[in-house]
């Protein structure tokens, strides 16, 4: 039976880029990077310490659900837990990644913060205020 | 950091949550709306923290590759420990196993998978990793 999700894809439009941002800015690591012929280059980055990769698929939509990387994703978003809201944002936006606030938002299920990639993929930050994410 | 949540864009959230409930046996982890906002639906897997959320839209990818390319790459991945078995079981649900030029699991040199649809398009990949694939993983994490 299907036992966990491993990859999830993230559309991009120039995998050296992406790559350079997720391993760069959010200081992810690489963790596979080959090409068979005739085949799509499998380029996959993770958060230290994580099982789940994200597949960099290079790609354009051709019908976008996202909305503007200036807006709220209305859900349409990745999140990533942190322990640290505002020390993750002080850090991020001094390798300057843009958040789309000054300053993390104090929300009532936690401090959280949001910022896209440079294609326009929406992410939040969010700690918690639940149990500090266990899991 | 760690991610926690990652979106999938279904043009009909009732369908899908039933979809990813009863045919692909995730649970379903939260359901409610603030005022003025979308509906936050999300499902995850029994023993995974990780929970996709099933986000009202409508999405279309065009990554420029022919049929012979498969998913290409553009996929959730889902682990197990049988392949054949999970593809028959799925199939008899009416899971939709075609995409691309591809029908059924395939032998790859890291294991055996089989990629299928949702009800609007998404595209999932099931993996066995066989020896090869399973030194693959663990030497990448290794490297660490």
């Amino acid at each position: 039976m299907i036992q966990q999700t491993t990859h999830v894809p993230i559309v991009v439009s120039d995998q050296d880029r992406a790559l350079a941002f997720y391993t760069q800015v959010l200081g992810f690591e690489k963790r596979a990077d080959y090409q068979q012929a005739g085949r799509p280059r499998w380029l996959t980055v993770a958060p230290k310490g994580q099982e789940v990769e994200l597949i960099l698929v290079k790609g354009a939509y051709t019908e976008d659900p996202r909305p503007p990387a200036d807006a709220e994703s209305g859900g349409n978003h990745h999140v990533f837990a942190t322990d640290d809201c505002r020390g993750d944002f002080a850090a991020l936006r001094a390798r300057g990644l843009a958040f789309k606030h000054p300053e993390p938002i104090e929300a009532p299920y936690g401090v959280t913060a949001y910022f896209t990639d440079p294609d326009g993929n929406h992410f939040a930050l969010l700690e918690s205020k639940r149990a500090a994410n266990a899991g | 950091m760690k991610l926690t949540h990652v979106p999938i864009v279904v043009r009909d959230q009732d369908r899908a949550v039933a979809f990813y409930t009863e045919v692909l046996g995730f649970d379903k982890r939260a359901d409610y709306q603030l005022p003025g906002k979308p509906r936050w639906l999300t499902v995850g897997l029994k023993g995974q923290t990780l929970e996709l959320i099933l986000v009202q839209g409508e999405a279309r990818v065009d990554l420029g590759l022919g049929p012979e390319a498969g998913s290409g790459g553009h996929h959730v991945a889902f682990t197990t420990t049988d392949c054949q078995g999970d593809y028959e079981a799925l199939k008899a649900r009416g899971v939709d196993f075609a995409v691309g030029s591809y029908t059924k699991p395939i032998k790859q040199p890291w294991g055996t998978s089989a990629t299928f649809k949702d009800p609007d398009g998404n595209l999932f990949a099931l993996v066995q990793p066989n020896v090869v694939g399973k030194v693959f993983t663990a030497l990448s994490r290794l490297k660490r």
